[in-house]
């Protein structure tokens, strides 16, 4: 989320300078560059989703800052500071005229916006309620309305835009209906079991998670495909107990260290669910890109991959992404901030989870004079693997990605490595 | 060819700064026919000539690498000592050019051009060779089997066209991992540091004027202020030109090359493209010459005989050139470009 005017300029220009890489980008000659038309195309794909992610982003905040769109009420009191963020925006207030307000320092709101007000004390809370001139009162009407309303459809779901013939085809409704033709018969109704079955308050459900998209990403699509993730976990919960404390530096470590086996996929799973995480895998439905997801089934942590290209490089750091989301943006307020960084712009979870991800993986003090980094060789590539006790795909995935360059080191990112590990996803891939 | 040209035309001043690296040109590749274009005995029979022509009696380094391995002349000799024997009776200084890669039939033939001519070796060291533990022992065997001593010989350490970013990062790298613990580093008869951020192809180059980042050249002042620190062996600037190290073989009838100038600016490649010069020709260069005077890299017409060739083509009094002229005037200005940066950076302390 674009939360303040410095971040809406750079973001304009990025967008701008997307597009324009976007309209000259040359199918054809690029497919003759990197040898693969797929390739190619992969790669505009991913510029075009870009484009899509940061207009979404551009237009939020526009029509927040124009006044056009009211700030909804919540029900919920996990939605309060997105709810103050944009309440702020929608009043022409920046972060320092808030602080000013407050009698604060303008990083203060900086930081407080960027931690989802994590550490902000009840009081502070009240009075930023008050600045912003929202009523705390209405959140908890609104809840016990919602209690009383619970068994109700919620009004803005349509349970006609579910994916049905799709989640039929992968097996997800085979509880609920016999045949494809009875399932479409009621695919209304049996959209509505399958969601409500394991989130009580879909409506919510579907504005309460943060989604790296674009305007394009089916949200249905999205929530049928966190339900379906949540549903396997409910059906095999992780052993072991979850203590958000367990999850350090060494339990880290110790999990990057299981790439360097050939099953290490498998390893992973295993060592999550002894934490108490469960490790999910659900391919993505059309229309959602997803890679992967850290999501929360009542208290216990939920890790679901997509599994989309199926490469150990990806396995890993995606793994590791969402288990930084885990440590740092699904419970709040219970972690020390692990980045001290005061000028770290707000709302860059995900570039946040992308750099710890990085960091546990490969340290910076060996990356910042690792010979493989400069040389780009698969021998030197390996040879650090060793040295660091991981997966060289780890670190030729991490050289592909800063090169920009998704041509070379081909023969070491472990292609077709992960997906042979989980035999029971059959359809979807 | 325009390499050698751009030499030809150089200052008399830039000429005694600088040891050429020249490597014997690949055998060119005949899509056509699908074959080589040349035997191996047509392809190097008019190399030493040209080197003598160009470089006359100065010293050089030769190297072969580029030529096939298992290539032999028609009457069985290695490809290496044909070389060194033609450039021999041209009276040319050249200075064999041996690494840790090259199997034993180059060995051979360079220990024998060695024995010869009493010249010494240049040892070209690859950076993952410079960073093997065993460097030390594969150096002296190869050494000994030639039967030079280290301060016979040149040391240049090759970084080829790595990754240079972040160049701190690799800076340090460098001078931890590799200088301080290259073998016998104050007994080489010289040492120089060669690399390259010349991007691999023109493609790269989406726009017009493009300027990109002329690392190498970054790398070496900070290793240099970073050395000094320690009072280590100062290394010499090496660079490969106006070019990237790996040549493709390329099937001309399928590629329109398009007009361009490879200018080098102070820490940038300032690269100044036109459209493709079989359907648009030469006339093109005007503009782009105009283009070079224009920027704030262009030092003016008497900085070299490339920079006025660019003048003269820009105002219309010269000729447009062919892309092999347009090679060499590239070529000319970045060396006596690289000849004043070098002096300027080490000032009165003097170059090492």
């Amino acid at each position: 989320m674009i939360t303040n005017e410095r971040q809406y300029r750079v973001s304009k220009a990025q967008l701008s300078n997307l597009e324009k890489a976007a309209e000259v980008f040359d199918l054809d000659e690029t497919a003759e560059r990197i040898g693969s038309k797929v390739l190619a195309k992969a790669e505009l794909e991913a510029l075009r989703s870009e484009v899509e992610i940061l207009s979404a982003q551009l237009r939020e905040y526009e029509a927040l800052k124009s006044g056009m769109v009211t700030v909804p009420k919540t029900a919920n009191l996990d939605e309060l500071p997105s709810i103050f963020i944009r309440a702020r925006i929608a009043q022409g207030l920046s972060q320092r005229g808030l602080a000013d307000k407050l009698g604060l320092k303008e990083q203060q709101i900086q930081r407080y916006e960027s931690e989802e007000y994590a550490s902000a004390s009840l009081r502070r809370l009240s009075k930023i309620a008050d600045a912003l001139k929202l009523s705390i009162s209405e959140v908890v009407e609104l809840r016990q309305e919602s209690k009383n309303e619970q068994s109700a459809t919620p009004p803005d779901i349509d349970w006609s835009c579910f994916p049905v013939k799709e989640m039929y085809r992968r097996g997800w409704l085979a509880d609920l209906v016999g045949s494809m033709a009875s399932a479409m018969a009621e695919a209304d109704s049996l959209a509505r079991v399958f969601v409500t079955s394991v989130i009580r308050r879909p409506a919510i459900a579907m504005h309460r998670k943060r989604v790296r998209s674009g305007s394009d990403l089916d949200p249905y699509a999205l929530l049928a495909w966190e339900c379906r993730v949540l549903a396997l976990a409910e059906k095999s919960p992780a052993k072991g107990t979850y203590t958000h404390d367990s999850l350090d530096n060494k339990w880290l470590t110790k999990l990057a260290q299981e790439s360097r086996f050939s099953d290490g996929p498998m390893r992973a799973r295993e060592y999550l669910d002894k934490a108490g995480i469960c490790l999910v895998v659900e391919p993505h439905l059309p229309h959602t890109h997803l890679d992967g997801a850290a999501l929360l089934h009542g208290e216990r942590p939920v890790v679901g991959l997509t599994l989309r290209h199926d490469r150990l490089d990806n396995f890993w750091f995606v793994l590791f992404h969402e288990i930084f989301h885990i440590i740092k943006h699904l419970r709040k307020g219970r972690v020390e901030n692990i980045l001290d960084d005061m000028d770290a712009e707000p709302d860059e979870f995900e570039r946040e989870a992308d750099e710890l991800a990085g960091r546990v993986l490969i340290p910076e003090k060996d990356w910042e004079v690792a010979l493989a980094r400069y040389v780009q060789s698969e021998d030197s590539v390996n040879a650090l693997a060793r040295e660091l006790d991981i997966n060289p795909a780890i670190i030729a995935g991490r050289i592909r990605k800063e090169a920009d360059n998704y041509t070379i080191l081909n023969q070491l990112v472990g292609k077709g490595e992960v997906r042979k590990h989980f035999p029971e996803v059959k359809l979807g891939w | 060819m325009g390499e050698y040209q751009a030499i030809f035309n150089l200052s008399s001043k830039a000429t005694w700064k600088i040891t050429p690296l020249i490597e014997a040109p690949e055998i060119g590749f005949d899509f056509e026919k699908w074959k080589p274009v040349k035997s191996v005995d047509d392809h190097l029979a008019p190399f030493a000539k040209r080197v003598k022509t160009q470089w006359q009696g100065r010293h050089c380094f030769v190297d072969m690498k580029l030529i096939e391995p298992s290539k032999r002349m028609v009457d069985g000799q290695h490809p290496a000592e044909f070389v060194f024997n033609e450039l021999r009776s041209q009276d040319c200084m050249a200075i064999p050019v041996s690494g840790l890669d090259r199997d034993q039939q180059y060995q051979e033939a360079i220990r024998r051009a060695v024995v010869k001519d009493s010249r010494g070796l240049c040892l070209r060291l690859g950076i993952e060779d410079a960073f093997k533990t065993t460097l030390k022992r594969e150096v002296d065997v190869l050494l000994s089997h030639i039967g030079l001593q280290v301060r016979e010989c040149d040391l240049v350490l090759d970084l080829g066209a790595p990754n240079f970013e972040p160049v701190n990062g690799f800076a340090k790298l460098i001078e931890d991992a590799i200088i301080r613990r290259l073998p016998d580093l104050r007994l080489w008869r010289t040492f120089t540091l060669v690399g390259t951020s010349f991007p691999q192809s023109m493609a790269e180059v989406k726009e017009s004027p493009a300027t990109i980042r002329r690392s190498e050249w970054l790398l070496y002042t900070m290793l240099i202020e970073n050395l000094r620190k320690t009072k280590t062996r100062l290394p010499a600037f090496g660079d490969y030109g106006i070019n990237h190290p790996s040549v493709d073989l390329v099937d001309w009838r399928k590629v329109k090359p398009s007009a361009k100038i490879k200018y080098t600016a102070d820490d940038s490649w300032f690269i100044v493209k036109g459209s493709n010069v079989r359907d648009n020709k030469f006339e093109q260069y005007r503009g782009l010459c105009q283009t070079v005077i224009d920027s704030p890299h262009y030092p003016g017409e008497d900085f070299s005989y490339g920079d006025k060739y660019i003048a003269d083509c820009a105002s219309g009094i010269g000729k447009t050139g062919n892309l092999t002229t347009w090679c060499m005037v590239g070529m000319n200005h970045h060396l006596e470009k690289v000849v004043a940066d070098i002096a300027s950076f080490f000032g009165s302390s003097g170059t090492p």
